[in-house]
């Protein structure tokens, strides 16, 4: 799982140099700074609707548990 | 493991409520210039025609607050064509009691949409005093230094779990709570160095007018000095500008403080310039100009803190990378809204029922 970290250390970097060469003028800079920043909202919008999903599965699972326990009773 | 649980749901419990002012107020923030243009404050000014004399906007500027006192003269990146006069009212006790004057720079005269500040000031003194004056900032000190307590604390919390279960995973087919908990989370992971960032420039903000003070008191009071004293007629404004911008003929004006105000001397006036590009243009470079002959008597370098304070404003409001970069950071606002939202959620909402042969929630 060092993947993973490293993933998350990745974006952190990126999102902080992406803040940083914003600063340092217009044009180019600012182009590279959006690419850097991008992923962490691409990220938050993958994550966003997986979360949406685990929500809907485990509603249609907390529904269907307690009909599952009155055929049993 | 315990303690940064108790550290991270304490101290965000106490900071929420305060954050979510703080996000729900600069999201506007970040569209001031904007907002403003639309709504018509500072829309008038022409920013291509040829400005008027500074001491005509100062006198403009005394028709409208006869008994007020002038602290700064403004160049506001985001108003061309258009001067703010920050004064000080009969009675004022602090900086936070004063009031913004717009003048048009080609004319002189209050610009077509009025000239008084826009509503977007009352947002930013909302913002940054929560309308509580000097006490504001020290109030807000305490949820931003919680706040990042809450960060380090969510990251020494997440760490482990990211270990076994990967960055960035939403478990299905677990508890309702299971799937607020993971978007609490993985929301949180993936703007953590945004929220750091936002967060600790907002802290150094709050501290603004105190580092400024210092400033004053230990460099700037230096000079004091070497001005003639302030019994002499005070020099032209125009005169004092162009000295300042003479030192630096690159730079641009940026504002002007007066004598008596946070950033000048008694015998003083302080001429902010900024530079043409970089950090440069972020940072200010001030000219100490003699208020009686208007000669320049010093251009200190700024310090490191002083420059540490100018560059936490952009980096607090995202205004400084173009439209790209504000929507970005409006998207990263309300991703912040959300984590703080979920973590009340999870906070407040019992352990929910958990479906059978489901194994425990990874406390996080």
């Amino acid at each position: 799982m060092k993947k993973s970290l490293l993933l998350a250390a990745l974006l952190a970097v990126a999102m902080l140099a992406g803040l940083i060469l914003a600063l340092l003028g217009d044009g180019a800079w600012d182009v590279v700074a959006y690419v850097l920043i991008a992923p962490a909202l691409i990220l938050v919008a993958q994550v966003s609707a997986r979360a949406m999903h685990g929500m809907r599965a485990a509603t249609t699972l907390e529904q269907s548990q307690p009909r599952q326990s009155a055929k049993e009773t | 493991m315990r303690f940064w649980i108790w550290a991270h749901k304490w101290s965000s419990l106490i900071c929420t409520a305060f954050l979510l002012v703080l996000c729900v107020t600069g999201l506007p923030l970040i569209f001031r210039g904007e907002i403003d243009h639309a709504l018509g404050y500072g829309a008038g000014g022409q920013a291509e025609a040829r400005p008027a004399p500074l001491a005509a906007i100062e006198a403009a500027a005394r028709i409208s607050r006869p008994l007020g006192k002038i602290h700064f003269l403004v160049w506001e990146p985001d108003k061309p064509g258009v001067i703010t006069l920050s004064i000080a009212p009969p009675g004022a006790k602090s900086f936070f009691d004063n009031e913004n004057v717009l003048i048009d720079a080609a004319t002189a005269s209050p610009p077509s949409g009025g000239d008084r500040a826009s509503p977007t000031q009352w947002l930013i003194d909302l913002h940054g005093t929560l309308l509580l004056g000097p006490m504001g900032p020290l109030v807000l000190g305490v949820p931003a230094v919680l706040f990042i307590v809450a960060l380090v604390s969510g990251i020494v919390i997440y760490g482990p779990f990211a270990r076994k279960a990967g960055f960035a995973q939403v478990r299905v087919g677990r508890t309702k709570r299971t799937a607020w908990l993971d978007l609490h989370n993985m929301l949180g992971a993936v703007i953590m160095a945004w929220m750091l960032v936002v967060g600790a420039t907002g802290l150094i903000n709050t501290w603004g007018a105190s580092i400024i003070q210092f400033w004053q008191m230990s460099e700037l009071s230096t000079y004091a000095q070497r001005g003639s004293p302030p019994t002499g007629k005070t020099a032209s404004i125009d005169a004092i500008v162009a000295a300042g911008r003479a030192r630096f003929p690159d730079y641009q004006p940026y504002f002007v403080a007066y004598p008596g105000s946070l950033m000048a001397g008694d015998r003083f006036h302080a001429v902010y310039l900024r530079g043409p590009d970089g950090l440069k243009e972020h940072i200010f470079q001030p000219v100490l100009v003699d208020s009686v002959t208007a000669r320049v008597i010093g251009a200190p370098r700024p310090p490191w803190y002083i420059s540490a304070l100018a560059l936490s404003q952009p980096l607090h409001f995202g205004d400084y990378g173009g439209a790209p970069l504000k929507v970005m950071w409006t998207l990263l606002d309300l991703v912040t809204i959300a984590v703080l939202i979920s973590g009340l959620k999870l906070t407040f909402s019992k352990g929910g029922r958990r479906p059978r042969n489901i194994s425990p929630e990874v406390p996080a």
